[in-house]
């Protein structure tokens, strides 16, 4: 089966939450012996990009969407133009396609607009794939901005319209969580499968790993804080360890990975001001880095943190998390999509800033045992495994059979 | 066996002299009266003999009839004819007759009452006849005066006694009275044969062998004992019963008193065990005490072991502070100043350590360096070299201020113009705060200026942010980002701590583990904590650091500088990490430092309130002081110029009593160098028109200079919004003088409450209270007495000494 993906974002070189989970998905419905198709609509803040995406500039964007955070709407609004239909067009040819996998409510306008006028689209089925009820995440990234409650509204109406057309047109929904797929049914949908966010397992190799330790120090210990730039991420950090992180010692420190490093000084809430150098000089943000490092960090973190307090979804961060064998401390929010968690040790699941800093506390504090050999049972370290995408995404693997169900 | 007399006058000794050897023979007793006492015949009674009783008086009679069964008790007086008779009854008596006369002689001279009795008479030959007696052995008849009646009754010739005995006296006398009836007897062949001195024997003739036996009276060998001795052996039995009654009672209360003395015994030896529980309660206790002495003696062997430690564990003493100031000592640098002073003279194992100006290597500091900085700071040198500053020596700090503003330069009103704080900054306020500008070189040097950069410009990066998706500083672009090296250089950056390389980089010479930091100076300018933090981290010696206040921190309004406010936030931060001990100027900086640890941190430093001293090291040598222009009678204020000190409401307060008052105002003098924040109070001042007419600004003033202006000085004042302390107004105490000092806790503390406390944003109440010293006579003196006596001074050396031991008990 010839299958068209449809994204915001590219998965040339996949980063956050998002790019990694389409990413899979191709990955997963290739090794079914489908013909995968990717097409990223994408904003410019992306570095990696394929042949086959197509960037579009904020200026463009801007002229659909004034609120901020809104780029994917406005990428909605722009998807019918000439420009994105004749680059679909151009990329798929004219062979038909038989399923679209469409990421996110985002290009569904463009791809009604293909089936309607583009012959190679005649008969397909839709596949719709998010990681989140669109509508409230936005919601909740807007409501606290200061922002005019109507033009806030009309945006959260104009995604939950699009999502319940979505849901009722098409084929098969797959979801990430039990939750979301039950949402997604009451907005139309027939057909819902659940495929949870995973991971890939980690090999942290050897000599990294002793880099690492270099690095960090002997005495030094640190909690780890894998996060895109999505607010939920900054604020659910805030919100979690609170203004000050004078609570920490001087030799511990909170390293930040990805885009949520570059987000953290503009989501520090008014009254961190004041311990600005004291928190910052606890937190080491390093921004985007290779995975390999990523999971020498992870090998060799005291504890890693997901402090996301809010945003649909299940996190990614959590299941590398839950995967790396190691301490976690997490918010319950961070934990949707994983409710096995309470059976796993080492995992702090906590609702209060207190509790979650006393949690840190402890892990940093207590005895360190590193390494990435599993050091739980077999039915733990079963458990463990269902995060990986292997596990979570295996029902795609014959999603002719999805479509016809 | 020896007979017992009863008789009164041993009548029966002689009568049983005589008839003893007669059994059962039989008397006579004409008489009677008691059976017993006095008796003539008891004694033959009890022989065995019998007799007739005859006594008139019914109260003998009834005792015969009871004593003298054997006998004829005859109640009836023996007369000369048979008939009746007046008896006079003397109750109680052997005086009772039938003889009036006598009876009324002895009423008259005895005062006894006579009692008339009509009595029975009869004839002793009647009664004889009657009772048939056919042989009488002895008659005695002893009847008060009426002795002849009775012998006139009885027919001699027919009745015989062997013997007649008469009472031949008058009734209780010696005269004889047997005149009248002795010559019956003697008719009747009776022979007179002894007479006792009472009584007259006589001895029928028919019985004469008997008469030998009137030879001698009475004598031993009649072997008799008397009835009334034996009485008397009988109450002396008695009184031998009563003795060994006495005895008994004796004997019982010997025995009580012995069982008194058991108990007392036992009450002694029960003394004596409490005295000697006492004696072991006390030893005890004196033990107790002596274990209690041991251990302090055991404490303080241990604590001068620990200082003997101590001196092996050297005390390194940062200087930093002192080696860079070149003013008048006030405040922390004062508090270093005399710790250093005191280690140097007194703590043999020690070593002076500073940072250098880049704070980026920390070495040993020579003794002669330290005594050449002492000397220096002593003698006042730095106000000599501060000469060519252009800072008169002791001169007026503002003089160049005053310059420029009479050289018409004009100042913004109502706001700070930018010349004026240009002017400011440059001339006074930079040189006094190097260290902002130092701070952010430092922070180049320390790697952190691009940490700073990196935040500022990641939020002007930021802004590019239109959609909510950031891209941050544009890694995510770079191809390096995805590999592993370039992600370990990256994570080799962002871990980058300056100060582990400096560590490395100029390990201190000759620190161990051993040591003890000490630096108490202005460390958030002179020292570098993380650095040293990685030295403690590495080396291992212990840390002791200092806590003023948490002003920058608590009111980062009155330190104008939100960057330093961090600063400090973080001075802190590693501060309570880092030190091991901490000390505290006032209970109320302390509770500001417990506050801040309870809330945020996760250290716990032994924290120690060790009060400042106050006394000022006035040098000998630096006597000259400069000429001032303030008047006699001035307030005084020393104490840094900056916002926090409110010089804004001297400014007010001085306007308004210059208005109340005129030249009659105290003059006010401020002592201190100008800090920040200060453009408006001096701006507003210098527009009063009072700068240098009534409120003068002093700098660079030396200790002498200040030790002369406190006691010259009207009374002091000290209205700071905040304080940690207050040397100031301590200081003003120590010379006598009244302060009037704002309502922060701390110099509430520091003043020992002993001064009047005002509302420091009130000009009004200022004003009030100045009055009131002004215009009360000997109010000002009353306010000084509470000072002089209740003020407890403190030196410095105490301080020292007080810092040294509380190092020494912590570690």
């Amino acid at each position: 089966v010839r299958i068209l993906q449809l994204a915001t974002y590219p998965i040339k070189e996949p980063l956050h939450g998002g790019q990694i989970r389409v990413a899979e998905i191709k990955r997963v419905l290739e090794q079914a012996g489908h013909e995968v198709i990717n097409i990223a609509i994408s904003e410019e803040t992306h570095s990696q990009y394929s042949d086959t995406d197509l960037l579009v500039s904020s200026e463009v964007l801007g002229q659909f969407v004034e609120l901020p955070f809104c780029g994917d709407l406005a990428t909605s609004n722009y998807s019918t133009s000439d420009t994105v239909i004749s680059h679909i067009t151009q990329v798929v040819g004219a062979d038909s396609v038989g399923v679209v996998f469409i990421e996110q409510p985002w290009l569904w306008p463009s791809v009604k607009y293909l089936c309607d006028h583009n012959p190679a689209f005649s008969g397909c089925k839709f596949v719709y794939s998010s990681q989140n009820i669109e509508y409230k995440s936005k919601e909740l990234l807007l409501e606290n901005r200061k922002l005019s409650r109507n033009s806030v509204q009309k945006v959260v109406d104009e995604i939950e319209n699009l999502e319940i057309e979505l849901c009722r047109s098409a084929d098969l929904v797959v979801a990430c969580t039990d939750i979301d797929a039950l949402e997604f049914e009451s907005m139309g949908a027939s057909n819902v499968v659940v495929c949870p966010n995973g991971v890939r397992a980690m090999n942290p190799a050897t000599d990294t790993v002793r880099m690492i330790q270099e690095v960090i120090g002997g005495e030094a210990r640190y909690a780890l804080f894998v996060g895109s730039a999505y607010p939920p991420n900054a604020d659910g950090f805030w919100s979690m360890l609170g203004d000050s992180l004078a609570w920490m010692k001087p030799n511990e420190h909170i390293i930040c990975v990805g885009g949520v490093s570059d987000i953290l000084a503009d989501f520090a809430p008014a009254a961190a001001e004041k311990n600005e150098y004291i928190n910052f000089d606890r937190i080491k943000r390093l921004g985007f880095i290779s995975t390999g490092v990523l999971d020498a960090l992870l090998d060799q973190a005291s504890v890693i943190i997901c402090p996301i307090t809010y945003g649909g979804g299940s996190n990614l961060k959590t299941a590398e998390a839950i995967s790396s064998c190691r301490p976690v401390v997490a918010t319950e929010a961070a934990c949707r999509g994983f409710d096995f968690v309470g059976d796993l040790s080492d995992f702090d699941v906590c609702s209060a800033e207190s509790e979650f800093r006393e949690s840190m506390k402890k892990f940093l504090r207590g005895r360190q045992d590193y390494g990435s050999v599993p050091k739980y049972g077999l039915t733990e370290s079963s458990l463990r495994t269902k995060v990986q995408w292997s596990y979570t995404l295996a029902q795609l693997s014959d999603v002719y059979s999805l479509l016809c169900a | 066996m020896s007979i017992i007399s009863y008789a009164q006058n041993f009548e029966d000794v002689m009568l049983w002299r005589a008839l003893k050897h007669v059994k059962c023979g039989f008397y006579i007793d004409v008489g009677a009266n008691d059976p017993v006492i006095d008796s003539v015949t008891k004694l033959f009674y009890d022989s065995g003999w019998r007799g007739i009783n005859v006594e008139p008086d019914e109260q003998w009679f009834l005792k015969l009839e009871a004593e003298r069964p054997r006998d004829i008790n005859l109640q009836c007086a023996a007369a000369d004819y048979d008939g009746e008779l007046n008896f006079y009854v003397l109750p109680n008596t052997g005086l009772s007759t039938s003889n009036k006369t006598i009876a009324e002689r002895h009423e008259h001279e005895r005062n006894y009452t006579k009692q008339i009795q009509t009595v029975s008479a009869r004839t002793l030959t009647e009664i004889c006849e009657q009772y048939n007696t056919s042989s009488i052995h002895f008659l005695k008849v002893d009847v008060e005066g009426a002795e002849k009646a009775v012998l006139d009754g009885l027919d001699l010739q027919m009745v015989r006694p062997w013997i007649v005995i008469v009472e031949a006296t008058r009734p209780n006398s010696q005269e004889d009275d047997y005149v009248s009836w002795e010559p019956g007897l003697l008719s009747s062949n009776y022979k007179f044969v002894y007479f006792d001195g009472l009584n007259r024997f006589y001895l029928a003739a028919e019985h004469n062998e008997l008469a030998d036996c009137f030879n001698l009276p009475p004598n031993i060998w009649d072997d008799f004992v008397l009835y009334n001795m034996i009485k008397r052996g009988e109450l002396g039995v008695q009184a031998v019963e009563c003795f060994a009654v006495l005895q008994e009672r004796q004997a019982q209360l010997d025995t009580c008193i012995e069982v008194a003395n058991n108990r007392q015994d036992q009450l002694d030896n029960s003394r004596k065990l409490v005295e000697e529980k006492q004696g072991q309660l006390e030893a005890s206790v004196k033990s107790a005490e002596d274990k209690q002495r041991q251990l302090v003696e055991s404490q303080k062997i241990a604590h001068v072991n620990r200082g003997l430690a101590q001196r092996r564990r050297r005390l390194l003493v940062d200087v930093s502070t002192l080696l860079r100031w070149d003013r008048p000592v006030v405040g922390i640098v004062r508090a270093q100043l005399e710790l250093v002073r005191y280690v140097f003279n007194r703590v043999p194992v020690s070593t002076f350590v500073a940072f250098n100006g880049e704070r980026d290597c920390i070495s040993i500091v020579s003794k002669e360096e330290v005594a050449r900085l002492i000397t220096k700071i002593d003698s006042c040198e730095y106000l000599a070299e501060n000469e060519d500053e252009s800072v008169t020596k002791g001169g007026l700090v503002v003089e160049r201020l005053k310059s420029k503003l009479a050289d018409g330069e004009e100042l913004g009103v109502g706001s700070t113009s930018i010349r004026f704080l240009g002017l400011l900054y440059a001339k006074f306020i930079a040189p006094w705060l190097p260290i902002r500008v130092k701070f952010l070189l430092q922070m180049l040097r320390l790697g952190r200026f691009r940490e700073l950069s990196r935040l500022a410009l990641s939020k002007l990066i930021n802004r590019r942010v239109v959609f909510g998706q950031t891209k941050g500083d544009g890694e995510e672009g770079s191809a390096e980002a995805y590999d592993d090296a370039g992600s370990i250089r990256k994570l080799n950056e962002v871990m980058c701590e300056p100060h582990a390389l400096l560590a490395k980089k100029h390990p201190p010479l000759g620190f161990t583990p051993e040591d003890i930091y000490i630096s108490i100076g202005l460390d958030w300018d002179h020292s570098n904590y993380p650095l040293l933090y990685k030295l403690k981290k590495t080396i291992g010696f212990k840390v002791v650091g200092a806590f003023y206040d948490a002003i920058p921190v608590v009111r980062p309004d009155l330190v104008q500088s939100s960057d330093f406010s961090k600063m400090f936030s973080n001075y802190i931060y590693m501060l309570v990490n880092m030190a091991d001990s901490v000390f505290c100027i006032s209970n109320f900086s302390k509770g500001q430092l417990e506050k801040i640890i309870d809330k945020d941190y996760e250290c716990s430093p032994e924290l120690r309130t060790i009060y400042l001293g106050d006394d000022l090291q006035v040098s000998d040598e630096y006597h000259e002081f400069p000429s001032r222009p303030h008047g006699e009678r001035y307030a005084l204020y020393v104490s840094t110029i900056e916002v926090r000190k409110n010089h804004q409401l001297l400014v007010d307060t001085w306007v308004r009593l210059w208005e109340k008052y005129g030249d009659a105002a105290p003059d006010l003098v401020l002592v201190g160098m100008i800090g920040w924040g200060v453009e408006n109070t001096i701006h507003n001042l210098h527009k009063s028109g009072l700068l240098d007419k009534k409120i003068f600004i002093y700098s660079n003033v030396s200790d002498g200079e200040l030790h002369n202006l406190y006691e010259k000085s009207l009374f002091c004042v000290f209205p700071s919004l905040m304080e940690g302390w207050g040397l100031g107004a301590v200081e003003a105490l120590k010379y006598g003088k009244v302060c009037l000092i704002s309502s922060c806790a701390a110099l509430s503390e520091a003043t020992q409450r002993l001064v009047p406390v005002l509302d420091e944003q009130s000009a009004d109440v200022w004003v009030k209270k100045i009055s009131e010293i002004l215009d009360q006579p000997g109010y000002l003196e009353v306010l000084e007495g509470s000072v002089a006596k209740g003020f407890e001074s403190k030196a410095w050396t105490q301080f020292a000494t007080e810092f040294v031991e509380f190092v020494r008990e912590e570690h």
